[in-house]
Order: C-alpha cells, then structure tokens, then sequence
C-alpha cells in the first residue's frame, strides 16, 4: 500500500500490522517522546538503523512529525541525507514485501488452529490428571510426540464410534418426552418445512427435523440433525429452540442457518436478521451444572458461532459475505461519496451491515474519502476504502479492526 | 471475547486457562510465525506448520509455569526458532569455532559488475531489491526482517540471533549500508 506523508517522500506500509501494531500506535501517538539526541554524526545508514527514525516511519505521529520537521529546520544540510534514508527505507521494506506477503491461506489457519485445539484436548484428555508431566517424557523427540499423537488418533476415532450416544439427533429425539412430527428430506434440493406456527425452515439435502405435536404451546422446540435455514415467527412467549448435536440455539423471532451434520467436525449457526443466542446443551456435552463452563454466544447479523465439536468450544466470527441489514426504519446509504470523511464512511457501513468497526478517529480525522461503492459487496468495499486512505483492515472477533496513520 | 485486550491481559487469561484468549494469540500471531518459520526453513511447509503446532501445544501444557513476556510476537517467534533448530540440530551450526561475525565476513560480494547486471534485468525496484536482499549473509536477511517488518528491538533481535545487543545492530547496519551502497 502506498502512502503519501507530508515531506513528500513516499513508503510502504505491509498489510503485516496486527491489533498489537495498532495499539503501539495509539500509545505512541500519546506518550512516544523522542530525546533531541546527536543526529549530527549520522550517516544514511546510520539513520534507517535508527528506532526513532524507523518508528516515524512505520508509525509517525504528531509528535514525532514535529520533532522531525523542528529537527530537520535546524540541521538543513542534514536534509538531503534525511530523505535519502528514508528513500532507502522504503526500498529495503520494499524489498523485504515478498516476505511480508508470505501468508497461510484463512482455511490452513483455521485448520492448523483445529489441529492444535484437538491435540491439546486429546493429551489432556489421554495425561489424566498431570497433562505437564507426560506432555514433557513426549516432547523428548520430535518423532515421539508425532507417533503419540498419530496413535491417539486412531484410538480416539475408534472410541468415538462405540460412543454409545454418537447419534446425537436420536439421542435428543428419544428423550422427548410425547409425540414428534419428523420431516426427511432425502432429496438433492432444499425442501421447505411449515412449522404449525407458520414459522418456515428451508431444510438442507440429507438433513431432519423433529417438532413436538405441543408444538408452540410454551416453548417452540425443533430438533435438527444436518443443515436448515429458519424465518421464525416473532413470538416473544413462545421462545423458539433449536436443539443440533450438542448446542442449542435460542431465538425470539428472526432469520438465520443452523449447519449441524453428525459427521462434520463443527457447527455453524449464521444470523440474518434479528438476534440469536448459542449455548452448549449442557446434558450433552457433560458440562450440565457446572459452574463456569456455559459458554454463551449473542450472535447479531452477519455473525457466525462455529462450535468445534472436538473441543466443546465456541468462537464468534463474520460470515463469509456479509450482506447490508439495514433496520427498516432507515434508508439504506448509497455509497456514494464525495471528499466524505472517512469516519462518516466507516458510520455508514457500520450501519448498514451492523458490523462493528473500530478505528481510531484521531488519526482518520484527516482523511476523506470520494468514490462510488454501490455495487461493490462488503468486502470490497472495505478494501476500496482502506487503500484510498492508506489504512490496513483486519478481522478480529467479529469486528473490524481499521489500522490508520492518518492522512495529509 | 473482546477483541481491544492487551497482549500482556490475553496472555494471562491464556495462562489461567481461557482457551478463547489462547485461540486469539494463535490469531494475532499465525501469519509471523509462519513466514519467519518458512524463512527459516523454505522446503518444507509441513515441517513449519508442525512446528507451530508444537510451539502452541507446548505454550498450553506449560502456560501455569510461564510468566508474562514483555512482547508476545517476540516470544512466539523465538520459540519457533527454538523449535525448528531443535528439530534440525544435528545439520545446524557446523562450526562453532568461527565467531558469527566472522562467518558473515566469509559471505562472497556480489560484484559491482554483478550488480550492475541485476540492475540491467531486473523488472522493477521491488524485484531488484530483493534479489540483492538475498545476496546478503543469512543472518543479515533475518536481522532485517526481524527489524523492518516484525518490528523487534534491537534487544529482541540479539536475543533471536543469540547475539549482544552491539552486534544484532551492527548486523543490521552491515546490511543497510551494503543496500545504500548498491542502490543509491
């Protein structure tokens, strides 16, 4: 990304800066003194060397604009030399991009963090009550630890079949207590299901749901085995509960998916209107009572609970392509925009997709934004934007986190 | 949980056990440790991947027993390091007779002819850069990829390099002033 400063030298900031880059760059901007010392020996190299010099550079400040630009009217014949080392250090950073770019793709992230979470589960699972003392007589090789694992595995894959209650679905049905209606959807196309409160479900291919024939009477109760997509009839009374494998999900009144297959290693539940709450069933999942370990997500649209079976865990996250949420009060935005602060930009789409976005306005005070993003999704949208005002975007915890240095 | 806590606070949560705060960690710092690590050791992504794996492994059955370090990038990466060297230790460091220092002094220069030609054929700046970044001694690379992109200090990249704090700055000098010398 190309980033203009007001010296009139150019450099480039990588996409590599994390929530930690950004909270440095809040405390610097506050705190950051930099000591008036001997710059008057140096040398170009001696200033791209320099940790005043390069923090200015990656994240300059107020302060440290002003110290440089008072520093440099009193030292003119160092000028040259300034620019010059920053024009170097825009060219080693440059250099260095290719390493910087070097990204896992977001699927083998998640893949190595599952791996990671079910190792830990399943040695602390196999140790017993001193996990430490066995993990460390393993850690002795490399190929031990791997052997330890690899045999785990086989025996965890092994135990997890004869589990008597591997059936969730059949587990949660039969202890109903009266009468279930079933519907099997055992085509290829999504068929749609009418509950008797005229809530719908569009059920997924290979999927089942079971309602009580009480149906609606206190409680809305489905039970699903696989994936469906549900728009629930508001009725505050009636609260209306989704029972999939071994979580449970709460609504009064809202469209959203449940993905929910025995054979798959997670569960998703995805908001689309209205607001969803998600929680372990605790009779499933062993944790019934015990104080402490309900977890318990809100989910709002465009969130996404992944519940990774393995590990009983949940974690909260965008959907993949988040879609404009608009409350029907409002008017949607047009995206367009003409030399609008980018504050009032990021408001906008805050708004409409009902994401959270944080950024810091201090430093986006100086920046406005013009362009046409009507037709651009999300995503895009976001990526137009933190390139035209020279900022960085990151995903964290369901928000948007905007990473800015300002723009002059 | 809330995505603005500290590194220093998700730390301590991680410590006492909240495997959110853990996963976030992992979050904040997989795509470091994973182009340090293949940095490190290009040929194999597998291996690298495993290595992580381990590193965050060990972290849980270890987190009663660590302390909080002042720089949680610093610390994943380090023991990366830690890690793969461990896992490479009979190839690694064949003579350790030879001080550091020395060792990158043996590092054969390009040429000015040779760098007059990479001037000719390269495509772009970017490109040419970074092939007389490769030119450089290895640890020279690392030092400033440690410096210019992962942001240690001076302090934390001796560390990685097991070196004194005066020679992870002059290593990083060494390779600036090679870079100007060659490009301006």
């Amino acid at each position: 990304m190309r980033v203009e400063n007001g010296n009139n030298f150019q450099l480039y900031i990588f996409n590599f800066q994390t929530e930690y880059d950004y909270r440095r760059l809040v405390i610097y901007g506050k705190t950051q003194l930099i000591l008036d010392q001997n710059y008057e020996s140096y040398g170009i190299s001696d200033f791209v060397s320099d940790d005043d010099f390069l923090r200015h550079h990656l994240f300059p400040t107020e302060a440290s604009t002003i110290h440089w630009n008072a520093w440099l009217s009193r030292h003119p014949h160092k000028k040259e030399e300034w620019e010059q080392a920053s024009k170097l250090l825009e060219a080693v950073r440059l250099g260095l991009s290719d390493y910087a770019r070097t990204y896992l793709s977001e699927e083998a992230e998640n893949q190595l963090l599952r791996r990671i979470l079910e190792t830990n589960a399943l040695l602390t699972r196999e140790a017993g009550p001193s996990p430490v003392r066995q993990l460390r007589s393993r850690w002795i090789s490399y190929a031990g630890v791997a052997a330890a694992v690899a045999l785990i595995i086989a025996g965890w894959a092994v135990f997890d079949k004869s589990r008597p209650h591997a059936d969730r679905y059949r587990q949660l049905t039969e202890s109903h207590a009266g009468l279930l209606d079933e519907k099997i959807n055992t085509g290829s196309e999504p068929i749609t299901v009418l509950l008797p409160d005229s809530s719908s479900v569009n059920l997924s291919p290979g999927s089942r749901i079971s309602f009580s024939k009480s149906y609606g009477t206190a409680e809305r109760v489905v039970y699903l085995s696989g994936g469906a997509e549900f728009d629930v009839t508001r009725n505050p009374a009636a609260p209306f509960l989704v029972y999939a494998n071994e979580i449970v999900t709460r609504v009064l009144g809202t469209r959203f998916t449940v993905t929910a297959f025995e054979s798959d290693r997670d569960i998703t539940v995805r908001v689309a209107t209205g607001k969803v709450s998600v929680y372990r069933n605790g009779a499933l999942t062993g944790t019934e009572g015990k104080k402490g370990v309900q977890q318990e997500l809100v989910l709002i649209p465009n969130q996404q609970a992944v519940f990774v079976k393995a590990v009983e865990l949940f974690s909260k996250s965008l959907v993949p392509e988040p879609e404009v949420v608009i409350p029907s009060k409002k008017t949607q935005p047009s995206f367009v925009y003409n030399e609008t602060p980018a504050g009032d930009v990021f408001a906008d789409l805050q708004d409409a997709y009902g994401i959270e976005i944080v950024y810091d306005a201090e430093a986006l005070s100086s920046c406005q934004l013009t362009a046409s993003l009507s037709e651009e999704s999300f995503e895009e949208k976001l990526d137009i934007i933190c390139k035209s005002i020279s900022a960085a975007h990151q995903v964290v915890d369901a928000r948007i986190i905007i990473t800015a240095k300002g723009c002059k | 949980m809330d995505g603005t806590l500290s590194e220093q606070e998700l730390w301590i949560a991680f410590r006492q056990g909240e495997e959110e705060a853990y996963t976030i960690l992992y979050k904040r710092h997989i795509k470091a440790m994973y182009r340090y690590g293949m940095s490190l050791v290009p040929v194999s992504e597998d291996f690298v991947l495993d290595c992580i794996h381990d590193v965050f492994t060990e972290i849980w059955f270890k987190r009663e027993r660590l302390t909080t370090p002042d720089n949680v990038r610093h610390y994943l990466l380090k023991s990366l390091k830690n890690r793969i060297l461990h896992l490479l230790k009979r190839k690694e460091r064949p003579s350790q007779s030879l001080s550091q220092d020395d060792f990158d002094d043996l590092w054969p220069e390009p040429s000015a002819e040779e760098i007059f030609l990479e001037k000719e054929s390269s495509a772009n700046n970017e490109a040419l850069v970074r092939k007389l970044i490769i030119q450089l001694p290895h640890r020279q690379q690392e030092a400033l990829r440690l410096r210019f992109v992962e942001n240690l200090d001076y302090g934390q990249i001796a560390d990685m390099l097991s070196v004194n704090r005066q020679s992870a700055q002059n290593l990083v000098f060494r390779a600036v002033d090679k870079l100007r010398k060659w490009l301006l």
